[in-house]
């Protein structure tokens, strides 16, 4: 019986809104004039994003850009305004759907943006945690924080993710083993803790403000010298592409100087990028977003061929950092 | 003690009697014996054969919800795997006249079991085609539209 033509339209509902797989709904859309009206009407791909992934309730519109608009035309035909609207917002969200959920899986940071505070620069730059190796050549590779004696203090390493939005699905870090300090200590922290956001564009200063949307738990971190596995009990879609990776309790005291450090060798992010398909609009005051549609080709096969960030370039980066570093702080003049 | 007993008739003029609490989990029959106490109910719109399986859903379920203090997590996950049984040997004609007396008698977890059931039964056609088969729907797109379709959905599903 097709219940979608026969039976009163909350039944309908109650039936196709129990699909919980995007493409099922695409299908859906395909059966009969009155099957795709009712997907469309009904807004079930936009409701099951939002399902599927509760942070898109920050998009309040979409954004076409103009090469791919006459690709959006009305399918049929003898619809009105409201519904070629509602027709878009269908396409548009079950390409947002299917991105988020069977895109590859991929490394997804893109940059290295900023450390709460390094002990020493150029070479225990954040950069280095971009590199998986643990050393490159005879150089030890990490990033270290500046020694501080209470414990509690938390240290932070911010992060760009490739893509307005990514989801990340898992996230790993290597604390760093100091084979160079007496008893090869472990500078771990007690815990991570990791927030994803956007950048704060209403901030009036001059420093960049970030504004961060999710954080989840504290995962406890073990003082071991292996990659650390932290799989975030759901999927989360970052809005904006920033990532803090909190870490809060320093655990390892260096004997030289007595002060508590964090090193970390490596941090690591998997997840899904959504770059070449979409991107979105500063957020307005309310901290909406404009969702932009960059193209309606299969997020599968406009798939990079991206390579990993070289050595040279982090060298360059970490090179630049330390520029930065020495122009902000003249030398003190001798007495 | 004696339960109470009520009198459900179906579409053909079977009389179905049925312990009260049995019946009681629809919300309409809930209330229509509260207002026409000792009277027999006609349900003019359910076949003897659905109704029997409406009963046989609401009889395991009010035994269940009965089962007092004593019953743990676990009964509760046998009660749902005898809800995808109870629901797995229903053919596709009768799932819907099933799915249609939950609306009607009003008895929500009967319905969101049948929805579900339905629901799984279109995730799991491969394509638009399977659904119109299975659920016996005429495809009135033009071949146009269809292309337009095709091409919107260009991605592989």
């Amino acid at each position: 019986m097709d219940f979608v033509k026969n039976l009163d339209r909350d039944m309908s509902l109650a039936i196709l809104s129990c699909l919980d797989d995007p493409s099922d709904l695409v299908r859906a859309s395909a059966v009969s004039r009155s099957w795709r009206h009712f997907v469309i009407k009904q807004s079930l791909s936009k409701n099951l994003c939002l399902k599927l992934f509760h942070q898109l309730t920050s998009v309040d519109r979409i954004i076409e850009t103009s090469n791919e608009a006459g690709s959006s035309s009305s399918i049929l035909m003898d619809d009105d305004d409201d519904t070629r609207v509602l027709e878009r917002e269908h396409r548009v969200y079950a390409l947002l759907a299917k991105g988020c959920t069977s895109s590859p899986i991929r490394s997804c940071i893109a940059d290295a943006i900023v450390a709460s505070t390094t002990d020493n620069l150029p070479e225990e730059s954040i950069f280095n945690t971009l590199d998986a190796r643990g050393r490159i050549g005879y150089t030890p590779s990490y990033w270290s924080s500046t020694g501080h004696h209470n414990t509690s203090v938390p240290e932070t390493l911010l992060y760009k993710l490739k893509g307005d939005l990514c989801v990340v699905t898992e996230l790993s870090i290597q604390p760093l083993r100091a084979n160079f300090h007496p008893g090869s200590p472990i500078y771990s922290s007690h815990y991570v803790r990791f927030r994803f956001g956007h950048l704060d564009n209403h901030s009036q200063e001059d420093e960049n403000k970030y504004v961060w949307t999710h954080t989840s738990q504290e995962f406890p971190m073990a003082q071991e010298n292996r990659l650390q596995k932290f799989k975030l009990p759901e999927p989360v879609l970052c809005i904006g592409g920033y990532l803090l990776v909190e870490f809060l309790g320093r655990v390892q005291r260096c004997e030289m100087d007595g002060l508590y450090y964090i090193c970390v060798a490596h941090v690591k992010v998997m997840g899904r990028s959504l770059a070449k398909s979409f991107g979105v609009v500063d957020s307005d005051i309310s901290g909406k977003f404009a969702l932009k549609v960059l193209s309606y080709s299969d997020p599968q096969e406009v798939d990079e061929k991206e390579t990993e960030l070289g050595v040279r370039e982090i060298r360059r980066r970490i090179l630049r950092q330390f520029v930065n570093f020495l122009q902000m702080h003249p030398p003190v003049e001798p007495l | 003690m004696s339960k109470k007993m009520i009198v459900l008739k179906s579409s053909e003029g079977v009389s179905f009697v049925v312990e009260e609490a049995v019946a009681r989990q629809s919300k309409i029959i809930s209330f229509l014996v509260e207002e026409f106490p000792d009277r027999e109910l006609p349900l003019t719109n359910m076949t003897s054969e659905i109704l029997r399986k409406t009963i046989e859903y609401c009889k395991k379920h009010v035994v269940e919800d009965d089962g007092g203090g004593d019953s743990s997590s676990s009964s509760s996950g046998d009660l749902k795997e005898w809800d995808v049984k109870f629901v797995a040997e229903i053919d596709q004609p009768r799932l819907m006249d099933l799915l249609m007396a939950a609306n009607y008698l009003d008895i929500p977890s009967l319905l969101d079991v049948t929805c579900q059931k339905v629901a799984d039964t279109i995730a799991a056609c491969n394509d638009e085609k399977e659904i119109r088969a299975t659920f016996n729907i005429e495809n009135d797109f033009t071949e146009e539209e269809v292309e337009a379709i095709r091409m919107e959905n260009q991605y592989p599903i």
